[in-house]
Protein backbone atom coordinates (compact mmCIF):
# COMPACT_ATOMS: atom_id res chain seq x y z
CA UNK A 1 0.00 0.00 0.00
CA UNK A 2 1.51 3.77 -1.17
CA UNK A 3 0.79 6.86 -0.79
CA UNK A 4 -2.12 7.01 -3.48
CA UNK A 5 -4.14 4.10 -1.96
CA UNK A 6 -4.36 6.36 1.73
CA UNK A 7 -6.83 8.64 1.68
CA UNK A 8 -5.70 12.15 3.40
CA UNK A 9 -5.96 12.21 6.78
CA UNK A 10 -9.68 13.18 8.16
CA UNK A 11 -9.26 17.00 9.64
CA UNK A 12 -10.33 15.37 13.02
CA UNK A 13 -7.33 13.39 13.28
CA UNK A 14 -8.65 10.16 12.76
CA UNK A 15 -6.34 7.57 10.41
CA UNK A 16 -7.00 8.03 6.78
CA UNK A 17 -9.46 5.19 5.13
CA UNK A 18 -7.99 2.43 2.60
CA UNK A 19 -8.48 3.24 -0.75
CA UNK A 20 -12.19 1.31 -1.66
CA UNK A 21 -9.54 -1.37 -4.43
CA UNK A 22 -7.21 -2.12 -1.30
CA UNK A 23 -10.00 -2.84 0.81
CA UNK A 24 -11.83 -5.19 -1.91
CA UNK A 25 -8.25 -7.00 -1.83
CA UNK A 26 -8.42 -7.21 1.26
CA UNK A 27 -11.99 -8.58 1.45
CA UNK A 28 -10.91 -10.92 -0.93
CA UNK A 29 -7.16 -12.03 0.96
CA UNK A 30 -5.36 -10.80 -2.21
CA UNK A 31 -3.07 -8.27 -0.09
CA UNK A 32 0.27 -9.21 0.45
CA UNK A 33 1.46 -10.20 4.27
CA UNK A 34 2.30 -6.50 5.75
CA UNK A 35 -0.06 -4.36 4.11
CA UNK A 36 -2.77 -6.93 5.59
CA UNK A 37 -1.69 -6.29 8.88
CA UNK A 38 -2.17 -2.66 7.95
CA UNK A 39 -5.44 -2.68 6.62
CA UNK A 40 -6.48 -5.10 9.28
CA UNK A 41 -5.97 -3.16 12.01
CA UNK A 42 -7.41 0.31 10.27
CA UNK A 43 -10.45 -2.09 9.86
CA UNK A 44 -10.69 -3.61 13.32
CA UNK A 45 -10.77 0.41 14.53
CA UNK A 46 -13.64 2.15 12.19
CA UNK A 47 -17.06 0.80 11.69
CA UNK A 48 -17.65 2.11 8.03
CA UNK A 49 -14.15 -0.09 6.61
CA UNK A 50 -15.63 -2.81 8.60
CA UNK A 51 -19.32 -2.79 7.00
CA UNK A 52 -17.69 -2.04 3.30
CA UNK A 53 -15.38 -4.76 4.06
CA UNK A 54 -18.83 -7.51 5.30
CA UNK A 55 -20.67 -5.75 2.19
CA UNK A 56 -17.89 -7.01 -0.13
CA UNK A 57 -17.23 -10.31 1.17
CA UNK A 58 -21.36 -10.95 1.44
CA UNK A 59 -20.91 -10.24 -2.51
CA UNK A 60 -18.00 -12.09 -3.16
CA UNK A 61 -19.80 -14.87 -1.50
CA UNK A 62 -22.86 -14.79 -3.32
CA UNK A 63 -20.71 -14.68 -6.45
CA UNK A 64 -19.14 -17.97 -5.34
CA UNK A 65 -21.97 -19.92 -5.00
CA UNK A 66 -23.38 -18.92 -8.04
CA UNK A 67 -23.78 -22.58 -9.96
CA UNK A 68 -22.47 -23.70 -13.58
CA UNK A 69 -25.03 -24.30 -16.02
CA UNK A 70 -25.23 -27.69 -18.34
CA UNK A 71 -25.44 -28.06 -21.97
CA UNK A 72 -27.67 -29.58 -23.82
CA UNK A 73 -27.18 -33.91 -23.57
CA UNK A 74 -26.27 -33.67 -27.37
CA UNK A 75 -23.95 -31.05 -27.25
CA UNK A 76 -20.46 -32.83 -27.29
CA UNK A 77 -22.21 -35.10 -30.79
CA UNK A 78 -22.84 -31.78 -32.10
CA UNK A 79 -19.60 -30.51 -31.35
CA UNK A 80 -17.70 -33.60 -32.21
CA UNK A 81 -19.97 -33.86 -35.89
CA UNK A 82 -18.43 -30.39 -36.76
CA UNK A 83 -14.80 -30.83 -35.97
CA UNK A 84 -11.85 -32.79 -38.44
CA UNK A 85 -9.68 -34.31 -37.02
CA UNK A 86 -7.85 -36.22 -39.83
CA UNK A 87 -6.55 -32.85 -40.93
CA UNK A 88 -4.28 -32.62 -38.07
CA UNK A 89 -3.61 -36.41 -37.94
CA UNK A 90 -2.55 -36.71 -41.80
CA UNK A 91 -0.63 -33.49 -42.42
CA UNK A 92 -1.19 -32.89 -46.32
CA UNK A 93 1.75 -33.96 -48.32
CA UNK A 94 2.47 -31.78 -51.55
CA UNK A 95 5.22 -31.48 -54.10
CA UNK A 96 8.96 -31.57 -52.52
CA UNK A 97 9.01 -27.65 -52.60
CA UNK A 98 5.71 -27.29 -51.46
CA UNK A 99 7.18 -29.43 -48.12
CA UNK A 100 9.77 -27.29 -48.46
CA UNK A 101 7.90 -24.34 -48.13
CA UNK A 102 5.46 -25.76 -45.42
CA UNK A 103 7.98 -26.00 -42.68
CA UNK A 104 10.00 -23.12 -40.51
CA UNK A 105 13.21 -25.66 -41.37
CA UNK A 106 12.40 -25.44 -45.00
CA UNK A 107 12.17 -21.55 -45.12
CA UNK A 108 15.59 -21.44 -42.85
CA UNK A 109 17.80 -23.74 -46.03
CA UNK A 110 16.02 -21.91 -48.11
CA UNK A 111 16.85 -19.20 -46.92
CA UNK A 112 20.60 -19.61 -46.40
CA UNK A 113 20.68 -20.85 -49.74
CA UNK A 114 19.41 -17.65 -50.82
CA UNK A 115 21.53 -15.53 -48.36
CA UNK A 116 24.87 -17.11 -48.63
CA UNK A 117 25.79 -15.95 -52.25
CA UNK A 118 24.55 -12.53 -51.50
CA UNK A 119 26.74 -12.16 -48.12
CA UNK A 120 29.81 -12.60 -50.47
CA UNK A 121 28.36 -10.39 -52.51
CA UNK A 122 27.59 -7.92 -50.33
CA UNK A 123 31.05 -7.93 -48.71
CA UNK A 124 33.04 -7.46 -52.42
CA UNK A 125 29.93 -4.57 -52.96
CA UNK A 126 31.49 -3.02 -49.47
CA UNK A 127 35.13 -3.62 -49.91
CA UNK A 128 34.93 -1.76 -53.56
CA UNK A 129 32.19 1.15 -51.92
CA UNK A 130 34.35 1.88 -49.51
CA UNK A 131 37.64 2.19 -51.28
CA UNK A 132 38.33 6.16 -51.85
CA UNK A 133 37.49 8.52 -54.39
CA UNK A 134 36.11 5.83 -56.35
CA UNK A 135 33.27 6.36 -58.89
CA UNK A 136 31.11 3.73 -60.23
CA UNK A 137 32.60 4.63 -63.59
CA UNK A 138 35.84 3.94 -62.23
CA UNK A 139 34.74 1.02 -60.64
CA UNK A 140 33.11 -0.65 -63.37
CA UNK A 141 36.38 0.07 -65.58
CA UNK A 142 38.05 -1.77 -63.24
CA UNK A 143 35.92 -4.17 -62.34
CA UNK A 144 34.48 -5.77 -66.04
CA UNK A 145 38.14 -6.74 -67.12
CA UNK A 146 38.59 -8.96 -63.76
CA UNK A 147 34.91 -10.77 -64.53
CA UNK A 148 35.96 -10.78 -67.95
CA UNK A 149 39.41 -12.47 -67.13
CA UNK A 150 38.03 -14.71 -64.16
CA UNK A 151 34.94 -16.00 -66.58
CA UNK A 152 37.28 -17.08 -69.33
CA UNK A 153 39.50 -18.59 -67.17
CA UNK A 154 36.68 -20.38 -65.79
CA UNK A 155 35.17 -21.23 -69.36
CA UNK A 156 38.36 -22.04 -70.47
CA UNK A 157 38.88 -24.65 -67.75
CA UNK A 158 35.21 -25.92 -68.73
CA UNK A 159 35.89 -26.23 -72.17
CA UNK A 160 39.32 -28.18 -71.41
CA UNK A 161 37.81 -30.57 -69.22
CA UNK A 162 34.41 -31.31 -71.64
CA UNK A 163 36.88 -31.63 -74.20
CA UNK A 164 34.32 -31.51 -76.76
CA UNK A 165 33.51 -30.01 -79.85
CA UNK A 166 29.67 -29.75 -80.01
CA UNK A 167 29.86 -28.81 -76.06
CA UNK A 168 32.89 -26.26 -77.41
CA UNK A 169 30.91 -25.05 -79.46
CA UNK A 170 27.47 -24.51 -77.94
CA UNK A 171 29.32 -23.31 -74.52
CA UNK A 172 31.17 -20.50 -77.17
CA UNK A 173 28.16 -19.31 -78.28
CA UNK A 174 26.70 -19.20 -74.97
CA UNK A 175 29.50 -16.96 -74.36
CA UNK A 176 29.42 -14.67 -77.20
CA UNK A 177 25.29 -14.56 -76.29
CA UNK A 178 26.50 -13.49 -72.49
CA UNK A 179 29.02 -10.79 -74.24
CA UNK A 180 26.38 -9.50 -75.95
CA UNK A 181 24.48 -8.60 -72.44
CA UNK A 182 24.84 -4.46 -72.09
CA UNK A 183 27.31 -3.78 -68.93
CA UNK A 184 24.28 -1.57 -67.48
CA UNK A 185 21.63 -4.96 -67.53
CA UNK A 186 24.26 -7.06 -66.02
CA UNK A 187 24.82 -4.00 -63.44
CA UNK A 188 20.82 -3.74 -62.69
CA UNK A 189 20.87 -7.36 -61.91
CA UNK A 190 24.11 -7.44 -59.84
CA UNK A 191 22.15 -4.23 -58.08
CA UNK A 192 18.76 -6.42 -57.73
CA UNK A 193 20.34 -9.35 -56.03
CA UNK A 194 22.12 -7.53 -53.37
CA UNK A 195 19.58 -5.24 -52.64
CA UNK A 196 17.25 -8.50 -51.88
CA UNK A 197 19.55 -10.04 -49.95
CA UNK A 198 19.55 -8.75 -46.42
CA UNK A 199 15.98 -9.19 -46.91
CA UNK A 200 16.44 -12.93 -47.22
CA UNK A 201 19.14 -12.11 -44.12
CA UNK A 202 16.40 -11.02 -42.13
CA UNK A 203 13.62 -13.44 -42.97
CA UNK A 204 16.52 -16.38 -42.13
CA UNK A 205 16.89 -14.61 -38.84
CA UNK A 206 13.26 -14.55 -37.81
CA UNK A 207 12.73 -17.99 -38.75
CA UNK A 208 15.62 -19.41 -36.70
CA UNK A 209 14.59 -17.01 -33.47
CA UNK A 210 10.64 -18.17 -33.31
CA UNK A 211 9.41 -21.45 -31.61
CA UNK A 212 9.81 -24.51 -33.61
CA UNK A 213 7.54 -26.65 -31.49
CA UNK A 214 4.00 -24.31 -32.77
CA UNK A 215 2.65 -21.37 -32.99
CA UNK A 216 3.03 -18.68 -30.28
CA UNK A 217 -0.56 -16.76 -30.58
CA UNK A 218 -3.82 -17.91 -29.48
CA UNK A 219 -6.22 -18.63 -32.35
CA UNK A 220 -9.34 -16.76 -32.06
CA UNK B 1 -5.12 -46.41 -24.33
CA UNK B 2 -8.21 -46.64 -22.54
CA UNK B 3 -11.39 -44.88 -20.95
CA UNK B 4 -9.67 -44.39 -17.49
CA UNK B 5 -6.09 -43.66 -19.05
CA UNK B 6 -8.02 -40.62 -20.79
CA UNK B 7 -9.86 -39.59 -17.46
CA UNK B 8 -6.30 -39.95 -15.42
CA UNK B 9 -4.39 -37.59 -18.21
CA UNK B 10 -3.81 -34.22 -17.99
CA UNK B 11 -5.11 -31.68 -20.61
CA UNK B 12 -1.62 -31.51 -22.05
CA UNK B 13 -1.38 -35.06 -23.03
CA UNK B 14 -5.42 -35.04 -24.39
CA UNK B 15 -4.12 -32.11 -26.49
CA UNK B 16 -1.51 -34.65 -27.93
CA UNK B 17 -3.69 -37.56 -28.05
CA UNK B 18 -6.36 -35.13 -30.22
CA UNK B 19 -3.51 -34.15 -32.30
CA UNK B 20 -2.81 -37.34 -33.25
CA UNK B 21 -6.58 -37.91 -34.15
CA UNK B 22 -8.34 -39.08 -30.92
CA UNK B 23 -12.32 -37.84 -31.07
CA UNK B 24 -12.16 -40.15 -27.66
CA UNK B 25 -9.32 -37.11 -25.83
CA UNK B 26 -11.52 -34.45 -27.46
CA UNK B 27 -14.39 -36.04 -25.93
CA UNK B 28 -12.70 -36.13 -22.79
CA UNK B 29 -11.84 -32.38 -22.95
CA UNK B 30 -15.11 -31.48 -23.57
CA UNK B 31 -16.65 -33.45 -20.44
CA UNK B 32 -14.49 -30.72 -18.47
CA UNK B 33 -14.61 -27.48 -20.32
CA UNK B 34 -18.25 -27.45 -21.55
CA UNK B 35 -19.53 -26.76 -18.66
CA UNK B 36 -17.67 -23.90 -17.43
CA UNK B 37 -17.70 -22.25 -21.16
CA UNK B 38 -21.11 -22.73 -20.95
CA UNK B 39 -22.01 -21.39 -18.50
CA UNK B 40 -19.82 -18.05 -18.75
CA UNK B 41 -21.59 -17.58 -22.81
CA UNK B 42 -24.84 -18.21 -21.56
CA UNK B 43 -24.66 -15.68 -18.59
CA UNK B 44 -22.97 -13.28 -21.03
CA UNK B 45 -25.79 -13.35 -23.29
CA UNK B 46 -28.62 -15.04 -21.58
CA UNK B 47 -30.51 -17.20 -24.32
CA UNK B 48 -29.82 -20.80 -24.00
CA UNK B 49 -29.95 -21.48 -27.61
CA UNK B 50 -27.97 -18.70 -28.83
CA UNK B 51 -25.09 -20.05 -25.89
CA UNK B 52 -24.91 -23.23 -26.69
CA UNK B 53 -24.60 -22.36 -30.55
CA UNK B 54 -21.48 -20.22 -29.38
CA UNK B 55 -20.48 -22.68 -27.07
CA UNK B 56 -20.42 -25.38 -30.12
CA UNK B 57 -19.10 -22.84 -32.01
CA UNK B 58 -15.45 -22.25 -29.37
CA UNK B 59 -14.99 -25.74 -29.17
CA UNK B 60 -15.46 -26.34 -33.01
CA UNK B 61 -12.16 -24.02 -33.21
CA UNK B 62 -10.22 -25.24 -30.79
CA UNK B 63 -10.44 -28.49 -31.84
CA UNK B 64 -9.79 -27.47 -35.73
CA UNK B 65 -7.01 -25.56 -34.75
CA UNK B 66 -5.29 -27.23 -31.86
CA UNK B 67 -1.79 -26.56 -33.95
CA UNK B 68 -2.34 -22.98 -32.80
CA UNK B 69 -2.40 -23.99 -28.87
CA UNK B 70 0.52 -22.49 -27.42
CA UNK B 71 1.44 -25.20 -24.56
CA UNK B 72 2.78 -22.46 -22.46
CA UNK B 73 -0.70 -21.27 -22.04
CA UNK B 74 -3.38 -23.02 -19.90
CA UNK B 75 -5.59 -24.99 -21.98
CA UNK B 76 -8.70 -23.79 -20.11
CA UNK B 77 -7.38 -20.10 -20.83
CA UNK B 78 -7.32 -20.72 -24.50
CA UNK B 79 -10.98 -22.02 -24.64
CA UNK B 80 -12.45 -19.29 -22.08
CA UNK B 81 -10.53 -16.46 -24.55
CA UNK B 82 -12.36 -17.93 -27.99
CA UNK B 83 -15.34 -18.17 -25.41
CA UNK B 84 -15.58 -14.81 -23.69
CA UNK B 85 -14.48 -12.92 -27.22
CA UNK B 86 -17.42 -15.59 -29.37
CA UNK B 87 -20.28 -14.28 -26.86
CA UNK B 88 -18.70 -10.10 -26.73
CA UNK B 89 -18.92 -10.07 -30.42
CA UNK B 90 -21.85 -11.43 -30.57
CA UNK B 91 -23.46 -8.95 -28.21
CA UNK B 92 -21.80 -6.29 -29.84
CA UNK B 93 -22.86 -7.18 -33.15
CA UNK B 94 -26.90 -7.45 -31.88
CA UNK B 95 -26.62 -5.07 -29.49
CA UNK B 96 -28.69 -7.68 -27.30
CA UNK B 97 -28.78 -5.52 -24.09
CA UNK B 98 -31.24 -2.94 -25.06
CA UNK B 99 -34.02 -5.41 -25.49
CA UNK B 100 -34.21 -6.95 -21.96
CA UNK B 101 -33.06 -6.75 -18.79
CA UNK B 102 -34.29 -10.24 -17.00
CA UNK B 103 -34.08 -12.82 -19.55
CA UNK B 104 -32.86 -13.27 -23.28
CA UNK B 105 -31.54 -10.33 -24.76
CA UNK B 106 -33.71 -10.95 -27.48
CA UNK B 107 -37.13 -11.86 -25.86
CA UNK B 108 -39.63 -9.38 -26.54
CA UNK B 109 -42.57 -10.64 -24.73
CA UNK B 110 -43.36 -11.90 -21.08
CA UNK B 111 -43.51 -14.98 -22.18
CA UNK B 112 -39.92 -15.11 -23.73
CA UNK B 113 -38.35 -13.47 -21.03
CA UNK B 114 -39.61 -15.85 -18.26
CA UNK B 115 -38.63 -18.67 -20.03
CA UNK B 116 -35.18 -17.21 -20.97
CA UNK B 117 -34.68 -15.94 -17.59
CA UNK B 118 -31.84 -17.97 -15.43
CA UNK B 119 -33.11 -19.10 -11.95
CA UNK B 120 -30.93 -20.80 -9.63
CA UNK B 121 -32.25 -23.60 -7.21
CA UNK B 122 -31.05 -23.27 -3.49
CA UNK B 123 -29.71 -26.59 -1.44
CA UNK B 124 -30.77 -25.04 1.93
CA UNK B 125 -33.02 -26.49 4.27
CA UNK B 126 -34.49 -23.43 6.68
CA UNK B 127 -37.46 -22.53 3.91
CA UNK B 128 -36.09 -18.41 5.04
CA UNK B 129 -32.90 -19.28 4.59
CA UNK B 130 -33.98 -20.85 0.99
CA UNK B 131 -35.96 -17.53 -0.22
CA UNK B 132 -33.36 -15.59 0.89
CA UNK B 133 -30.70 -17.38 -1.20
CA UNK B 134 -32.65 -17.40 -4.01
CA UNK B 135 -34.00 -14.54 -4.40
CA UNK B 136 -30.25 -13.20 -3.95
CA UNK B 137 -29.11 -15.96 -6.88
CA UNK B 138 -31.54 -14.42 -8.58
CA UNK B 139 -30.96 -11.09 -8.24
CA UNK B 140 -27.34 -11.29 -8.42
CA UNK B 141 -28.32 -12.92 -12.14
CA UNK B 142 -29.97 -10.28 -13.12
CA UNK B 143 -27.46 -7.55 -12.16
CA UNK B 144 -24.82 -9.63 -13.33
CA UNK B 145 -26.55 -9.41 -17.09
CA UNK B 146 -26.82 -5.65 -16.41
CA UNK B 147 -23.27 -5.33 -16.49
CA UNK B 148 -20.97 -3.98 -19.59
CA UNK B 149 -19.70 -7.41 -21.15
CA UNK B 150 -16.44 -7.13 -19.76
CA UNK B 151 -17.56 -7.05 -16.66
CA UNK B 152 -19.55 -9.62 -16.95
CA UNK B 153 -16.27 -11.78 -18.72
CA UNK B 154 -14.03 -10.15 -15.50
CA UNK B 155 -16.40 -11.23 -12.75
CA UNK B 156 -17.92 -14.73 -13.57
CA UNK B 157 -13.98 -15.81 -14.79
CA UNK B 158 -12.98 -14.50 -11.16
CA UNK B 159 -15.98 -15.93 -9.21
CA UNK B 160 -17.86 -18.66 -10.53
CA UNK B 161 -14.34 -19.85 -12.40
CA UNK B 162 -12.11 -18.67 -9.39
CA UNK B 163 -9.25 -17.68 -11.95
CA UNK B 164 -6.09 -15.67 -10.81
CA UNK B 165 -6.17 -12.34 -11.74
CA UNK B 166 -3.08 -12.74 -14.11
CA UNK B 167 -4.55 -15.56 -15.59
CA UNK B 168 -7.93 -13.30 -16.41
CA UNK B 169 -5.78 -10.72 -17.60
CA UNK B 170 -4.23 -13.39 -20.27
CA UNK B 171 -7.66 -14.54 -21.09
CA UNK B 172 -9.29 -11.25 -22.00
CA UNK B 173 -5.70 -9.93 -23.39
CA UNK B 174 -5.68 -6.47 -20.86
CA UNK B 175 -3.31 -5.35 -18.70
CA UNK B 176 -3.44 -6.92 -14.77
CA UNK B 177 -4.62 -3.15 -13.62
CA UNK B 178 -7.28 -2.86 -16.34
CA UNK B 179 -8.92 -6.33 -14.89
CA UNK B 180 -8.57 -4.98 -11.40
CA UNK B 181 -10.24 -1.97 -12.12
CA UNK B 182 -13.08 -3.92 -14.34
CA UNK B 183 -13.65 -6.11 -11.10
CA UNK B 184 -13.67 -3.25 -8.77
CA UNK B 185 -16.26 -1.49 -10.79
CA UNK B 186 -17.96 -4.76 -11.65
CA UNK B 187 -18.23 -5.17 -7.69
CA UNK B 188 -19.67 -1.20 -7.14
CA UNK B 189 -21.75 -1.64 -9.95
CA UNK B 190 -23.28 -5.21 -8.45
CA UNK B 191 -23.36 -3.53 -5.05
CA UNK B 192 -25.25 -0.91 -5.82
CA UNK B 193 -27.73 -3.23 -8.02
CA UNK B 194 -28.44 -5.55 -5.21
CA UNK B 195 -28.89 -2.80 -2.62
CA UNK B 196 -32.74 -2.89 -2.11
CA UNK B 197 -32.09 -6.44 -1.17
CA UNK B 198 -33.10 -8.21 2.52
CA UNK B 199 -29.74 -9.80 2.75
CA UNK B 200 -28.36 -6.19 3.05
CA UNK B 201 -25.61 -6.84 0.12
Amino acid sequence: MNHRDIRNDQPSGKPAHPIPPILEQFAEDQLPGMETRKVREHVSRCQRCTQEVDHTRKLMTALDQLPRFAPSARFADAVMARVDLSQQAVPARGSSFGQLLASRSGWAVLGATISAPAVALMVVAGLIFSQPLATPAVLWEWLLPRVQVVNEGALGWLINQLNSPEVRNALTTAYSAFETIPPVALAAAALVFTLGMPLSLWGLIRLTRSSWSGRVTYAN
Amino acid sequence: MNTLDLIHSTDHELIAFAQAGSERACRELLNRYQRPVFSLIYRMVRDRELAEDLAQETFVKVFNHLDRYNPKFKFSSWVFKIGSNLAIDTLRKRQLRTISLDGSRKATSEDEIAASRITVASGDENPEEQLLARELGEELERAIGMLRPEYQTAILLRHVEGRPYEEIAGIMGMPLGTIKTHLHRARNELKQLLAHLRVGM
